[in-house]
């Protein structure tokens, strides 16, 4: 499921060998579960997204599991070694199972 | 097959073994409580205050009592922030990602936040970089501790203290 909230950025052409960077930037409230809301009644339940996994051509290559602690609109950048051209998919899955994830194109050249 | 009392004999039975659920809960001992509060995976919606021992003691969890190695996490943090809603974190581990010299996992802790555990980043040998860059919140000035468990056993930590003047209410 594509989503415009979810964004992602990898080099368009890398040397095969070569670790590139892929950058992610997720639009979302991060509700961290220890705030109240503004009449100081109840607390606002915690809705984050709590694992992001990375895919390269289907196989993964990166987890991460985040807390409440993690910045509104979160932002990760990692990194993975070029093997062959393909496709980088990212999925970001919520508090409630919901997954989204955005794709890339990466071409790798001959050093 | 009668949807009707199916629903009925479900909701009945699931609201019995919930309420079970729910006391089993309750009857945690008074030292499972903390770890309960602040590691578990589960949904967390309720205010804690932040908890610097306790924080240390989730640290002394996950290294286990081994020696931690020095100077092999590389950390760059900004030393004050005027506002904690987004710090940046850059990290990386020095380390050859051949054979086992990899990290296979890289816990972020905030010790001054209510629930001090961050993030959990899971590496493999095809990374080639545990380069990493996020954002996190932080509620008050506090250290920044970060705990890299290699493949091969050992274990590297680094830690800043990182001053902030307007915290995060949420954390």
């Amino acid at each position: 499921m594509a989503s415009p909230d979810r964004r992602i950025h990898v080099p368009a052409t890398v040397k095969r060998g070569e670790v590139f960077e892929v950058r992610t930037l997720a639009r979302h409230a991060m509700e961290s579960g220890v705030r109240f809301s503004t009449d100081n009644i109840v607390v606002i339940p915690r809705h984050i997204l709590q694992e992001v996994l990375g895919f390269y051509n289907g196989r993964q290559v990166f987890r991460a599991e985040w807390f409440s602690s993690v910045a509104t609109n979160p932002y990760l950048g990692f990194r993975v070694k070029a093997v062959e051209s393909g496709e980088i998919e990212v999925v970001w899955i919520s508090d409630y199972n919901v997954r989204t994830s955005v794709k890339a194109r990466i071409e790798v050249i001959e050093a | 097959m009668k949807p009707s009392a199916e629903r009925k004999a479900v909701s009945r039975r699931g609201v019995l073994a919930s309420a079970g659920v729910l006391m089993a809960s309750w009857a945690l001992p008074a030292w499972a409580e903390g770890i309960r509060n602040r590691v578990s995976m589960f949904r967390r919606t309720f205010p804690v205050q932040p908890d610097v021992a306790d924080a240390e003691h989730l640290v002394g969890i996950v290294l286990r009592g081994r020696e931690p190695v020095p100077d092999l996490i590389d950390l760059k943090l900004p030393l004050l922030a005027e506002n904690g809603d987004s710090i940046p974190l850059t990290f990386d581990v020095s380390c050859g990602f051949e054979g086992s010299d990899y990290p296979k996992t890289v816990h972020v802790f905030v010790l001054g936040n209510p629930f001090p555990e961050v993030a959990r980043y899971h590496y493999g040998p095809w990374n080639g970089s545990a380069l990493t860059e996020m954002r996190f919140r932080m509620r008050q000035t506090s250290d920044v501790v970060l705990v890299a468990e290699m493949a091969d056993g050992r274990v590297a930590m680094a830690r800043q203290n990182v001053e902030v003047l307007l915290g995060a209410c949420g954390g």
